[in-house]
């Protein structure tokens, strides 16, 4: 059986589908294209603030390379003389203008051999395959820039060195080293406020740190840089999601790397997609409310339309709809048709039940009129033997009998008779057999003790049992006895023939049972009448009992239900 | 971000709307200005040359944080091979990293990244990779110089030997020159200028800077500086390229219309070309920019479509993923 889901059910349950299927489309397309736009305009601040730190960086170290610069412009034109003679006092004064250079000097490529310094400082020694004098042999053309190690005094500082080409004699050649001291520069400019965890890194070509804002967690951030390389990108450093902008410094070899914290954003999505959600839900149920309440509307008046309908299924015709006056124009139709339907029923099955009760009598009626005439024919011989023979008295008992059993025979033409007139009748039938076998017949009737007016049965029931038992129970040279007894118990009245005759073989017994239950008709077998007759007038509770045993006798039992025993409906 | 974009990238691919087969490969070039005489030829031959690709131009305006820029948004919009003419050096070590991840083949034109960044000493997987699909493609350091330092000679020979020739103005025997340097320190400047006196010394000649200045490499700027130039003592005057060359050769007209010195230029250009025709430089030297177009286009259907390398000749010389344009003399005949 496939299931069938209410109809007030599917009135909810579709249009909430597709409604919160829509709802989460919109909230979905929204917090998507919210967070997206928050994300872009953060990107582009984090991006533009990132540039203008990185714009403030490269102009410091342009304004390093101009010095190198001035110093190569000028070296490229100076002979052996100046070398030894001007530049110191040239330095110096660059130094004056640079408060944050820490020391210049200058030392031949080919064979290392100082050949000028500012005056407060000193010549290196040892330097041969030193990073800052070794790279600018190797490539002439590039500033080279090396980070010192932290000292107490100076934090941060590092050495630009760069080759330096000499026009006039080329075996001047040169290196020039200046060291800057970073501190104040990287102090000064480098950003702030870039939220928990959030850090500026300054590192080398080959990632090795040069400087950090951030005290921990260093090594995973320049892991993070090293995947990224240059550009922005939002990762997760030490649980935090942050911004991070990774970019070349021009001209230094060098990269800077920023870590913007972006937990408030991210916070802030996700309250907005939290809100919008909850909001959503809210929507959701409500909408769900509101859908149960119209479809309780046009579901309630048809769910009692088929309460009130069932009704009728279990023949129970007293539907009534008024008690719900609710609902639309289209129930309302249909509540008074429904009603009209229920009128037209009742009439129709008034109509019935009528029909089939005269139906019913007319059967009882053609059933009754098949008793046997030959009963007439032998009684009126025999009454006619007794005249002839002169018992003139007997001839007059057993007219008496006769009339009597005819008079109860025909009772006015009624089908029910007081069981007492039944029980008569068939003592007026015995009569007048007794008086015609004489001996080889006697009867008894056994009455119960408690009264039998007020009972009421079928007419001509108990005389046909009789006759069966006149007609096959008779021995010969014997006298037959013949008992009529009537009984009760809680629900059922019981008819008893009883007689001691021959009885009849087991197999003869179950063919009469047969018969009884049989639809046909069969000729001249009285108890079947009998049967049918209970049948039609009781229904199924009445019944009619066989028990039979060769040279023992026979006993016939009728079984009428006691309610229905007590009921006379064709008293005037 | 930029991963969304890729995705939504590849479903339309897979949607068919872009189909990748039928739209041609992106090879966007990064130039590191505008208005750089050379550069601007070889990006008038590289448009010839890439025809088949999207090779949209981005102007750096000597700017490599735009550049930077302007390289990520082009990784973002699906770059297959990357031409990049670099601002700074220094920076190339970032962009053939950054190329990398991405998987992008990076071609460096002009300027030459530092010797590591081609030719990574860590090895592995990324320095398998670079030497495979990064290359850089310019003239040869030097080259240019020491092919002026021969149009000398041949112009020197031409006279019958620089000793006692008319050149030789002061009759010690020694050549004077001067030098007009594009920038101080720029890579090409220094290895033209004194691979062009080296050239002259490795002939046999006694040579003697006299003087250098950096104009750069501006025709007004080059008149402007031979103001300060000692003529009387020149004898020969070696200019980094052409337009400089011509500006000294205009000063010297107007200035000292007497006197004749022998100018040499480098690149080539349709006005160098023009002004050895008439006399005004005894030649120059072509910075072959038609041929370097023609290797780098090569090298990208080499990196895009699997054709095979280009082939070295004597006017392109091969060292590993170096390729070197040999540019031709153009000289009067003397």
């Amino acid at each position: 059986m496939n299931k069938r889901h209410q109809l007030k059910f599917t009135l909810t349950i579709w249009p909430s589908v597709i409604f919160a299927s829509l709802v989460a489309l919109t909230v979905g397309g929204t917090s998507f294209i919210y967070s997206q736009n928050v994300a872009a305009e953060n990107y582009r601040q984090v991006e533009a603030t990132s540039e203008q730190v990185l714009t403030n960086y490269e102009t410091y170290f342009s304004s390093a390379i101009e010095v190198s610069d001035i110093i190569l412009a000028r070296y490229a034109n100076l002979d052996a003389t100046a070398i030894h003679d001007d530049l110191p006092f040239y330095f110096d004064m660059i130094r004056e203008l640079n408060p944050e250079i820490l020391s210049i000097s200058l030392y031949r490529s080919s064979d290392s051999y100082p050949l000028a310094k500012d005056s407060e400082s000193y010549y290196e020694v040892g330097f041969q395959s030193e990073d800052w004098y070794v790279e600018p042999l190797h490539d002439h053309y590039i500033n080279i820039f090396n980070s010192h190690p932290s000292s107490e005094d100076i934090p941060y500082s590092y050495t630009l060195s760069r080759y330096l080409a000499n026009d006039i004699d080329s075996a001047n050649e040169a290196v020039l080293k200046i060291d800057f001291d970073f501190g104040e520069i990287v102090e000064n400019i480098s950003p702030v406020d870039l939220g928990e965890g959030g850090r500026f890194l300054i590192y080398d070509s080959d990632y090795d740190l040069i400087y950090s804002s951030g005290r921990t967690m260093n090594e995973q951030a320049l892991a993070l840089t090293k995947e990224l390389v240059i550009g922005i990108e939002r990762v997760k450093l030490d649980g935090h999601n942050h911004y991070l902008y990774a970019m070349t410094i021009a001209n230094t070899g060098w990269r800077v790397a920023i870590f913007t914290n972006a937990d408030a954003i991210v916070a802030a999505v996700n309250n907005f997609i939290l809100m919008i959600c909850l909001l959503a839900i809210a929507a959701i149920l409500l909408f769900v409310l509101v859908m149960m309440l119209v479809a309780g509307r046009i579901a309630n008046p048809i769910r009692l339309l088929q309460r009130e309908m069932s009704r009728v299924a279990s023949l129970d015709y007293q539907a009534n709809v008024d008690k719900f006056s609710g609902g639309n124009q289209e129930i309302a139709d249909l509540y008074d048709s429904f009603e009209a339907m229920m009128a037209r029923i009742k009439t129709l099955t008034a109509d019935l039940v009528k029909e089939k009760e005269e139906q019913r009598k007319s059967e009882l009626r053609a059933l009754q009129n098949q008793i046997n005439p030959h009963f007439l024919y032998n009684t009126l011989d025999s009454i006619i033997a007794l005249i002839e023979a002169g018992q003139g008295e007997q001839a007059e008992k057993m007219i008496v009998a006769l009339s009597r059993f005819f008079r109860l025979s025909i009772s006015r033409g009624h089908n029910i008779i007081p069981l007492a007139d039944e029980l008569a009748h068939a003592r007026n039938y015995l009569l007048i057999q007794k008086m015609r076998h004489g001996e080889a017949i006697d009867f008894e009737f056994v009455l119960p003790e408690e009264r039998i007016d007020g009972y009421y049965v079928v007419k001509l029931i108990l005389q046909p049992l009789i006759e069966n038992s006149l007609v096959h129970g008779l021995k010969e040279d014997e006298t037959t006895h013949i008992k009529v007894t009537v009984g009760f118990d809680e629900s059922f009245l019981y008819l008893t023939v009883e007689d001691d005759g021959y009885g009849m073989k087991e197999s003869k017994v179950e063919e009469l049972r047969k018969r009884l239950l049989a639809t046909h008709e069969y000729k001249g077998v009285g108890i079947k009448n009998v049967y049918d007759r209970l049948r039609v007038y009781y229904g199924e509770q009445a019944d009619i009992t066989i028990e039979s045993e060769v040279e023992v006798g026979t006993k016939i039992t009728i079984q009428i239900p006691k309610a229905k025993a007590r009921v006379n409906d064709e008293a005037d | 971000m930029k991963r969304i974009k890729h995705l939504f990238l590849s479903l339309g691919a897979m949607l068919g709307l872009t189909g990748c087969s039928a739209s041609p490969s992106q090879v966007p070039i990064f130039a590191y200005a505008e208005d750089d005489t050379f550069i601007s030829s070889l990006l008038v031959e590289l448009d010839r040359e890439l025809q088949g690709y999207d090779h949209p131009i981005h102007y750096s305006n000597r700017d490599q944080n735009q550049q930077n820029s302007a390289i990520l948004e082009e990784i973002d919009n699906g770059a297959d091979c990357l031409l990049v003419n670099l601002v700074d050096r220094l920076s190339a070590s970032a962009i053939i990293e950054k190329a990398y991840e991405e998987e992008i083949p990076c071609i460096f034109l002009n300027r030459r990244p530092l010797d590591d960044d081609l030719d990574p000493p860590e090895g592995g997987l990324f320095g398998t990779w670079v030497r495979q699909h990064c290359f850089y493609v310019g003239s040869y350091p030097g080259y240019e110089g020491e092919k002026q330092a021969e149009i000398a000679d041949t112009y020197f020979q031409a006279q019958g030997g620089f000793a006692r020739s008319p050149i030789d103005r002061n009759g010690d025997g020694v050549v004077q020159v001067a030098i007009i340097k594009g920038e101080q320190g720029h890579q090409d400047a220094e290895e033209r200028s004194s691979a062009c006196l080296q050239g002259l010394k490795n002939r046999g000649y006694a040579v003697e800077a006299v003087a250098s200045v950096y104009a750069n490499w501006e025709k007004g700027k080059a008149k402007e500086m031979a103001a300060s130039l000692p003529f009387e003592d020149i004898e020969l005057v070696f200019s980094n390229n052409d337009d400089m060359a011509l500006g000294v050769a205009e000063y010297l007209e107007e200035n000292e219309p007497d006197l004749f010195l022998p100018i040499i230029g480098v690149d080539g250009t349709a006005a160098g070309k023009a002004a050895v025709e008439d006399g005004t430089l005894i030649g120059t030297v072509v910075n072959d920019a038609p041929k370097q177009a023609k290797i780098i286009a090569e090298l990208v259907s080499h990196l895009l479509d699997g054709t095979p390398l280009p082939v070295g000749n004597e006017s392109f010389l091969i060292e590993s993923n170096y390729y070197y344009s040999m540019g031709n003399i153009v000289s009067s005949d003397f």
